[in-house]
Formats: C-alpha cells, structure tokens, sequence
C-alpha cells in the first residue's frame, strides 16, 4: 500500500498534470507547459521547504506548516509527534514535582551531596534539624555540619554504618549516608533523642535494680545457709535446699543482668589487650569437664599460639556461655566440638552439639533476654536466660556478631569470627 | 564577596589551596565547638571522661591552627594573593589564633571542673554555677552563630554576636558579685580556693565569647572588607546592613 504522504503528492501530482494537459491542449504549447509544470513543481517543493522550516523554527506565529502534498503529511506527523514529547514531559514534570514535593514531607532530613560533598538539593526537616539553609545549595556539607565525628565518618567512605551525633547541645541524631545514583551520596538525618533517652532510662533501672536486689538477697541466702547447718526438724530439709538453690540462681541472674548493664554503658571499654584464647579455652575445659559429669563428650580443636586482641575477662565469659549451653541442650552422652582456628578471613570459634536444635523462627530472637525456646525445659537446665543477650553485646564490642546454625533434631553449631586485623600469631609452631 | 570567587583564579593550584585552607578553618572550628559541647556535658553531668575529652581535643586543635599557619604560608609565599584572597589568609590566621585561644580557656575551665569532680564534689552545687553555665552555652551558640557566618559569608548574625557578648559582659559582673559576697562569709581555706577557682573559670568562659566575638569581627572584614573593630555600636550596624 501506498503511504499517506505518496498519496497526497501523486493526488497534487496528478490533479496538476490533468490542469497542464488541458491547458497544453487549448492552447497547444505542449513542450512550454511541460517546462513549465517541472519548473513549479521543483518550485512548490522548495517553497515548501521553506515554509516548513520557518515553521518548526518556530520564531513567529503566523507560520503555518504547508497545507498540501508529501509537506503537509509530514508537518502533520511531525507535530503529532511533539505533541506526544510534550504530554511525555509534562507527565515526567508532574512525577519530578511530586516526587519532590514527597521528599520535602519526609520526618528526617535528607541532603543530597554529590561525590565532592557540595550540597544538591536538602529537604525541609533538614532545615529545621541540621541547621542548614536554602541557600546553601551548592556549598559543601562540611562547612555546616563540622562534627569531627561526622567529618570522619564522610571521609572514610565506609558507610555500611550510622552514626549518631548531637547537635544542639542536646538533640541527638543518627546520621547515615548512602550511595545513590551514580557519585551522589543521600545523607538521612533522624532525631532519636526520645529513643535515645528511653533507652538510657531502661539502662540505668536495670542497673539500679538489680543493685538494689542483691543486698537483701544476700542476707536471705547467709540465713539459709546457717538454717541448713543448724539442727532442724528433718522434714526442712527438701524445703531448705530448694530456697538456697533458688536464691543461688537468682543472684546469676542478677549477677549477669549486673554484667549486662555495664557492658551496655561502655564501662567495660577497657583496654584492648592481648587475649590467650588457646588458655582460656584449657580452663575451660577443666571447668566444664566437672559439669559435664553426664557423660558427654566432649572433642577440643584448639590452633595452638593463636591469640587475639580483645577484652580477656568478657571473651571468657563469652566463650564459656556457649560452651556452657551446648552442654547443657544436648542429652547424656552426646557428642560436644569445640573449634578455634584461623583462616584467610579471620579467626573463628564455634562449638558444636548434637542437641535439639533450634528451629529457625527463633534463632533471630535467641539473644533477647529471657527469650526461651521451651518455656518449661529451660528453667529445668537452669540458665540465667540472660547468657547470649551478653554473648552479643561482648561480640559487639570486638566488631564481631554471633553467628548460629541449627537444624531441630540433629544438633547446633554456635560461633563468631574475628576480623584477621584483631588476630594475633603466636610461634605457629608450639 | 562571594563564595563563587575562590574558583576564579587562572591558578588552579591557587584554587585548590584557598578552598582547603577554608575547609580546614571550618575543620578546625568543629573540633572546637565538639569540645565546648562536651565541656558543657560535662559540667551537666558531672562526667570525668568527657572533661577528659575536651582537654585531649586541645592538641588537635593546636595541630589544626598549626596546618592552618602552613597553608597560611604556602599561599602567601607561592601565589601572592590580593584583594579578598588576602584578607581571607589574614583572616584564617586570625580566626585560627582565636579558635586555638578559645581551646586553651576550654582546657581551663575543664581542669576546674575535674578537680572539682575528682573531690568529690558535684560541679552544679559550686558558686555562681549558674552563670559559668550561662556563659558557657552562650559561647557554645556564639562560635556556632560565627563560624556559620564564616561558612556562608554572611555578615547577617555579626550583630547579634555583638549583643550577646555585651550580655555576657554583664553576666561575668553579676557572677563576679556573687563570688565576692560568698568570699566575705567564707571561713575556710578551701571555701576560699574553691571560690578562686570558680572566678578564674567564669573568666575564662567569658573570655571564649570575646574570642566568639573576635571571629565574628573577622568574617565581616573577611566579607566587607573593612575592619569593623574599633566602630561604634550604631556606625557597624550601618555598614553590616549595607548591601
């Protein structure tokens, strides 16, 4: 088939021959009129030309497109399709408004900067909570926000983490940067002082109360003591035991919520020292081979010389917890491995059992304190519940996470790596 | 002048070296102003390690107005600035010989407050507490207010720095009174050496808002290009508003 702009010119085309042919036939000038009808139709195309393009310039008003022939047709389609651009555009423009005008909206700040850190565009809540103004698009984010700890954090590249800083004297902010869209960074600024202050307000009545709890408990476990030791009615004697295992328990729990805390508020920052894991790990086996009584067995695959840097006293009780609790989930005379060894990535520990296993909807929730699995077995083995909820927060302080796989009826494997940079070898060879 | 300026030199090594120097007054300024906030905090809440902390910031700050001599140097002796390069190099030099004052006063105030700490003493029931917290958070809005405007090159704020320490003028004469009527009833040595103590430190905290102050009168030479110090009240009003 023919298209539309071929047939508009063969009709123009023809319609003219039909003109030139009647008039060649009146008048009989056959060879002047064909020269002449070449001469206007080359004349008509390049008038058309030249109405087109005066056109699409688009400089004035009154130029119209040519009305006739293939010029016409294409000034149609060509019309036709800005008009589609411009409805595309518009539809684009709508979407960048709102897109923007949702940005503005947002409850924390968001700055946008680009890979020198000058600033592209800000929201409002930046305004109000940064500081920062309108007009300072287009200046670098460090002449405003001048935080050494936030000046550091931008230049290390390493974004994988917020930060938080007070600005203000007194609101405090968690700060993150993320990479976005090619070299551009977005900053996300949001006001966690109301959180900050409740969990500091959490922190500091555990701390409180459990201090508080352990003085009388003390005194009700000294009399127990001198009851049990002192001539009694023998009918006592399951009542007395029971009340002293019971006060023993709860001063671990507390002793533990004690220890907690303190890790929490960073009292525990002491100094990173070297850490004998290799010896740690031997007093423990000693310990734990008495509580191990039941006949498990227990198989120690210790790298000889291979030391850390850490806090020794936390790494301990770290250590020990883990162990502790394979021991104590798996049955009589099942099979406990312990590991400590170096590899490319680091140092890693694991202990493994042959226990229950835990089914996967609760390994996320195992560091919680008093989480339990099975709310009735585990006051029967007697932990504290508070065990991996200190497993973690020590980990934490060593950049280090604890790390759980278990599948129910075959056993677990709890273990957490250290980074090569806090790994410490000793002579290999001892 | 115009922030615009610093791009505009043929020199792209001038460039360079002119935006890192106000990078690193700003840097420096940051240091200086954690450590006010955590001298603040400290006096708040009694707490030992964050006086210790605001007394460790002080040798970067020294190390700061040392980097920022060198850049100082570095321009002046390979590039020959003139006009608003100029003044912001005798500016920087300036700003950073303040910023390096105002931690030295910090440092003074802080060894105060852990003596009194360590004591055993509690920093909010010292006399005239009021008043150094007074001057303190003034001056922590100050040098904020101050660097702000040298960041931005706006002399907009410079007025309301100047009324501030005109304020904390009158707060260092309050709290002098106050510590002089408790000195005529104290009967005891350390009464009196705590009362001493307490004096030098609200002298120093208003002694951080002069400097607040000091800054302040060089970004508005920094911006307007004249010096604005020994103007009266009215006379620098005019000329900071004037566009």
């Amino acid at each position: 088939m023919l298209s539309s702009g071929i047939k508009r010119e063969l009709t123009w085309v023809i319609g003219a021959l039909w003109l030139a042919f009647g008039f060649a036939w009146l008048t009989g000038w056959w060879y002047l009129t064909s020269a002449g009808f070449v001469v206007l139709y080359i004349g008509r195309h390049l008038w058309s030309v030249r109405r087109f393009e005066k056109w699409i310039q688009g400089t004035s008003i009154d130029a119209h497109p040519p009305l006739t022939g293939l010029w016409s047709e294409v000034s149609y389609q060509v019309s036709k399709k800005q008009r589609a651009l411009e409805k595309h555009a518009d539809l684009n423009f709508y979407k960048s408004e709102q897109f923007k005008a949702a940005s503005m909206l947002l409850p924390s700040a968001v700055v946008s900067i680009d890979q020198n850190h000058y600033i592209e565009w800000l929201n409002e809540p930046a305004t109000r909570m940064l500081g920062l103004l309108r007009q300072d698009v287009g200046r670098r984010i460090e002449a405003i926000l001048r935080q050494p700890d936030f000046l550091e954090y931008l230049k290390s590249g390493d974004y994988r983490r917020a930060i938080t800083l007070t600005l203000d004297q007194s609101r405090i902010f968690e700060v993150k940067i993320i990479n976005y869209f090619e070299n551009h960074r977005l900053l996300i600024a949001t006001d966690i002082t109301e959180l900050y202050q409740l969990a500091q307000i959490r922190r500091d009545f555990v701390a409180n109360a459990s201090h508080e709890l352990r003085t009388p408990l003390t005194v009700l476990h000294g009399y127990l003591e001198l009851l049990t030791d002192m001539p009694h009615d023998p009918q006592w004697d399951t009542p007395l035991e029971h009340m002293s295992n019971q006060t023993v328990r709860m001063r671990a729990i507390i002793e533990d919520l004690l220890t907690l805390s303190s890790i929490e508020a960073g009292s525990i920052n002491a100094k990173q020292e070297e850490v004998d894991v290799p010896k740690i790990l031997e007093q423990l086996k000693a310990e734990v081979d008495q509580l191990a009584s039941a006949g498990h067995k227990l198989k120690f695959e210790i790298t000889p010389g291979l030391m850390i840097k850490g806090m020794p006293e936390p790494l301990k009780s770290v250590f020990m917890n883990l162990l502790s609790n394979a021991i104590r989930y798996s049955p009589d005379g099942g099979e406990v491995s312990v590991r400590w060894y170096v590899d490319d990535e680091g140092a890693h520990f694991s202990v493994s059992d042959q226990g229950l296993g835990i089914s996967p909807e609760h390994i996320p929730r195992l560091t919680e304190r008093f989480y339990r699995v099975d709310k009735d077995r585990s006051r029967v083995t007697g932990g504290t519940g508070l065990g991996l909820a200190i497993v973690k927060h020590v980990l934490d302080k060593h950049d280090s996470h604890l790390e759980v796989s278990s599948m129910p009826g075959v056993g677990s494997t709890f273990g957490c790596s250290f980074a090569l940079n806090r790994v410490i070898q000793g002579q290999k060879d001892a | 002048m115009n922030r615009d300026e610093f791009n505009k030199h043929i020199s792209e090594q001038m460039n360079r070296n002119i935006e890192a120097l106000f990078n690193e007054v700003l840097e420096m300024g940051g240091l200086v102003e954690q450590q006010l906030a955590d001298l603040n905090r400290a006096l708040e809440s009694n707490d030992v390690e964050l006086a210790k902390d605001a007394i460790k910031q002080d040798e970067n700050i020294n190390r700061g107005e040392m980097e920022i001599d060198r850049l100082c140097s570095t321009v002046l002796a390979r590039q020959q600035p003139t006009a608003s390069d100029l003044r912001l190099i005798v500016m920087a030099i300036r700003i950073a010989m303040d910023l390096e004052r105002m931690g030295d006063e910090a440092v003074k105030i802080a060894k105060m407050a852990l003596e009194q700490c360590t004591i055993g003493g509690d920093c909010t029931t010292m006399p005239a507490y009021n008043f150094l917290r007074q001057l303190m958070l003034a001056s922590s809005q100050m040098i904020k207010t101050a660097l702000n405007g040298f960041s931005r090159l706006d002399t907009s704020d410079v007025m309301s720095i100047y009324h501030e320490e005109e304020r904390m003028d009158e707060v260092l004469n309050q709290a002098v009174e106050s510590i002089k009527s408790e000195l005529l009833v104290s009967d005891s040595a350390d009464k009196v050496d705590l009362q001493l103590r307490m004096l030098m430190a609200v002298r120093a905290a208003e002694r951080i808002t002069d400097h607040a102050l000091n800054i302040g009168e060089s970004v508005a030479y920094l911006v307007k290009g004249q010096d604005i110090r020994n103007l009266d009240e009215e006379a620098m009003a005019k000329l900071l508003s004037q566009k």
